[in-house]
């Protein structure tokens, strides 16, 4: 049977993709973005406040973790929506790093069954015990983050072959040509930006009850990079891209105890490596399109 | 007499498949040359081998009795074989006369030189007034005066021109065009590629005709000229 | 009818356009020819609503559309091609074309989720047929960043007729091309592109303007010289000064 070591490490892969899918997204719109964590904390913390400190039932708290993450990135990307490229990085790294600090200062106890829980600056916030409280084993666990990781990628594989994921794509390649279109890609910037928050809050909501133990130093800058790297490494074709990425760094790099002190040198490597030799990832656009002309002719015959 | 340049069954390899199957270029010492074709014949995949941009697969480039194949770009550009690329490629940061000193850089010395040789300036007037001027106020027709310029900074023997005349008005071809004759009674050595068919053969002592990675055709400029049936068929000529 | 009046445009010190008027007849091809520096990019940049201006109007089909942006303009019909080609090379031939549907498409939700990558889908013969009109219908799986320049023209062309357009503003459409190139573009542009449509040409090539051009303006620094049947603007001594040169 599978050992728990295992299955932390499956569901750590199911965790962090949701936040690769979220830079992802920001990718496929041209934007290179250095704050998804940020998005990634808030709904781990506000998720957890409200699970541990509120009662409230998990569902709701997963949703409200993920709302106030995806209404925190839609404020950001209205402020910074008319500029790209360097100056939009720069602005999701310095608004991901005073999402940081401010955990830091951030105090919010409350006595549980007498014991003092919640958020206390660099102290962290544990006690998250909702797992423990309704008796969920790790495999069931494991399960869920699947579960809601597959929900998503439905989602997101069906605005791939929408409209709305050729304008996502369109604004990628050249906002100004998109606006010639009769498209004003301030709308969809936004609306991607927004999306891309509440699908790191969902992985963040659920890291925090995986761990049940958070602190501000969690999401720092190379949570972020490392989700950047993973759509870039996978490939930028298809939602399956930064899956595959995450697979290889936490799958292959972390897990493999011989190369585990070694795996943020291999990694940076192999990213080198990648960017060189494939430069828009394994599934880039041309091949996903042949691999999806295959298996149509496959499944025709 | 020895041709400056011995280009022979010239190979170039782009993106797996071959842009340029096997050709062969001589350019005596103070001629102009011409390559003209449709696009896609592999005319600036050629120039861009011979200026080591791209890496020939196989193949000769004789260059004053030495093979330059497959040396880097760099080093060609010290041999004097000095290429002014399509689209100019000027730094629009920059003013005109610092342009202008990006261009002798080659020559072997360290720091960029200060000075500017007067004939440059005598053969493209327009850039005296405009020497302190960022690259990116001039027009059309001025940058590509300025990349000529650029070119002849390097002191080159054999100048290769990338379409020179691209998205110029008809007066400012002439006039690109009209300057290639006055270097070339200056002494220069000019290989270009051009699509302005007509006027570019009138001035051309030889020509070459590629059609998708071979020489088709070849001969004395006015000769092709009046060849007319046959570059028609082609490229075409063009009303001039 | 397209008309332009008292246009000016400055980019810092220098003016571009100077109090510019031009009226675009309908159903014609005008072309607007004029040096390098002239201001003719300028203007079709001011008219696809690209550059806001700084003074006078605009006014298509007696309506005032001074001031709108580049994507309320399209909305309107309009429609242009760059003389730096402008095409989504990470996309196949068609998926360009569809591109170019999707937001012609009503701005409804579900207009946004239908399916576009369904080789069923209506939308897909529609474009195969605009490929076809432009002579390139084997092309469209190739992926856009992979075709020789000319084809890469003819897809902005492609791409500006899916949206069934009144106007085209074409930029340089056979820059880079060699003459042959050019004729067979002219060809094309005569025979599917130009009947019915009101269009505007700008281009150095004088076999295109030639064949194509119903009527002719010529601009030079950021003023009209003339405007008229070619032969007789051909013939005009400004013209002749200031663009054709002596023969």
């Amino acid at each position: 049977m599978l050992n728990d070591y295992l299955l932390t490490v499956i569901s750590n892969i199911g965790m962090i993709s949701l936040l690769a899918i979220s830079a992802y997204i920001l990718l496929i719109t041209g934007e290179i973005s250095f704050g998804q964590q940020a998005y990634f904390g808030i709904s781990a913390y506000s998720g957890a406040i409200a699970t541990t400190l509120w009662g409230w039932p998990f569902w709701v708290s997963l949703l409200f973790g993920s709302l106030l993450a995806g209404i925190a990135a839609g404020l950001v990307s209205a402020l910074t929506v008319r500029i790209s490229g360097l100056y939009f990085s720069i602005s999701t790294l310095a608004f991901s790093e005073m999402v940081r600090l401010f955990l830091l200062k951030f105090s919010y106890q409350k006595e549980i069954d007498g014991e003092l829980l919640g958020p206390n600056g660099a102290e962290g916030f544990g006690g998250i015990r909702w797992i423990f409280d309704n008796n969920i084993s790790v495999f069931q666990y494991t399960l869920l983050i699947y579960l809601i990781l597959f929900l998503v990628i439905i989602c997101l594989f069906f605005i791939e072959r929408s409209g709305l994921g050729m304008i996502f794509r369109m604004i990628g390649q050249d906002p100004m040509l998109t606006r010639v279109h009769g498209i004003n890609p301030v709308n969809y910037k936004v609306f991607a930006a927004v999306l891309a928050g509440f699908i790191a809050g969902l992985g963040g909501m659920l890291y925090a009850h995986s761990f049940t133990f958070i602190e501000p130093q969690i999401f720092n800058v190379m949570l972020g990079v490392h989700s950047l790297a993973y759509g870039l490494i996978g490939g930028l074709g298809t939602v399956f891209g930064p899956l595959i990425g995450v697979a290889l760094d936490i799958g292959l790099l972390e897990s493999i105890r011989v190369i585990h002190g070694y795996r943020m040198i291999v990694f940076g490597g192999l990213v080198a490596i990648m960017l060189i030799l494939m430069p828009r990832g394994i599934l880039d656009e041309k091949r996903v399109y042949r691999l999806r002309l295959a298996l149509r002719n496959w499944l025709h015959v | 007499m020895k041709p400056l340049l011995n280009v022979s069954s010239l190979k170039v390899n782009y993106g797996g498949v071959y842009a340029v199957k096997k050709i062969s270029i001589k350019v005596y010492e103070g001629q102009i040359v011409s390559i003209t074709g449709a696009n896609g014949a592999g005319k600036s995949s050629t120039l861009n081998a011979l200026t080591g941009i791209y890496a020939p697969s196989s193949g000769e480039i004789v260059f004053r009795g030495e093979n330059i194949a497959g040396f880097h770009a760099h080093r060609i550009v010290k041999r004097r074989l000095v290429q002014v690329p399509e689209g100019r490629h000027l730094f629009p940061n920059l003013t005109v006369r610092e342009n202008l000193f990006t261009g002798n850089h080659c020559l072997g010395r360290f720091f960029l030189g200060k000075f500017i040789p007067e004939n440059i300036l005598n053969i493209f007037p327009m850039l005296r007034d405009r020497l302190d001027t960022s690259a990116s106020s001039l027009s059309g027709g001025q940058a590509q005066m300025l990349a000529l310029a650029r070119g002849l900074m390097a002191q080159p023997l054999l100048l290769l021109l990338d379409e020179p005349t691209l998205g110029l008005d008809p007066i400012m071809v002439k006039e690109v065009l009209n300057l290639l004759s006055i270097l070339r009674k200056q002494g220069l050595t000019i290989l270009v590629v051009e699509q302005n068919v007509r006027q570019t053969l009138e001035i051309s002592d030889y020509a070459y005709v590629l059609e998708s990675g071979r020489m088709v055709m070849e001969g004395r400029g006015t000769e092709l000229l009046n060849d007319s049936m046959l570059v028609k068929s082609y490229i075409g000529f063009g009303k001039s | 009818m397209f008309e332009l009046i008292k246009i000016c445009k400055s980019f810092g010190n220098l003016r571009v356009l100077k109090s510019i008027s031009i009226k675009i007849k309908s159903g014609i091809v005008t072309g607007l020819i004029g040096p390098n520096g002239s201001g003719k990019t300028s203007l079709v940049n001011i008219m696809s609503g690209i550059y806001p201006i700084d003074s006078g109007q605009i006014l298509l089909d007696g309506n005032d559309i001074s001031g709108a942006k580049s994507y309320q303009i399209s909305r309107l019909g309009v429609f242009r091609t760059f003389q730096h080609i402008r095409i989504f090379e990470r996309m196949t031939v068609i998926e360009n074309i569809i591109s170019a549907m999707i937001s012609h498409e009503s701005f409804s939700f579900y207009g946004f989720l239908a399916q576009v990558r369904n080789p069923e889908d209506p939308k897909v013969n529609i474009a195969q047929n605009i490929l076809e009109i432009m002579e390139m219908e084997n092309d469209s799986n190739l992926f856009a960043g992979d075709l020789s320049l000319p084809k890469r023209r003819r897809l902005e062309i492609a791409r500006v007729l899916a949206r069934d357009p009144k106007v085209i503003l074409f930029d340089e459409p056979a820059g880079g091309m060699t003459p042959k190139e050019t004729e067979s573009l002219a060809h094309l542009i005569n025979k599917n592109v130009a009947p019915g449509r009101t269009c505007l040409v700008i281009e150095h090539k004088m076999d295109l303007i030639a064949k194509v051009c119903e009527e002719l303006c010529v601009i030079n620094h950021g003023e009209k010289i003339a405007q008229g049947d070619p032969s007789v603007v051909f013939n005009q001594p400004e013209v002749i000064e200031a663009y054709l040169g002596k023969v």
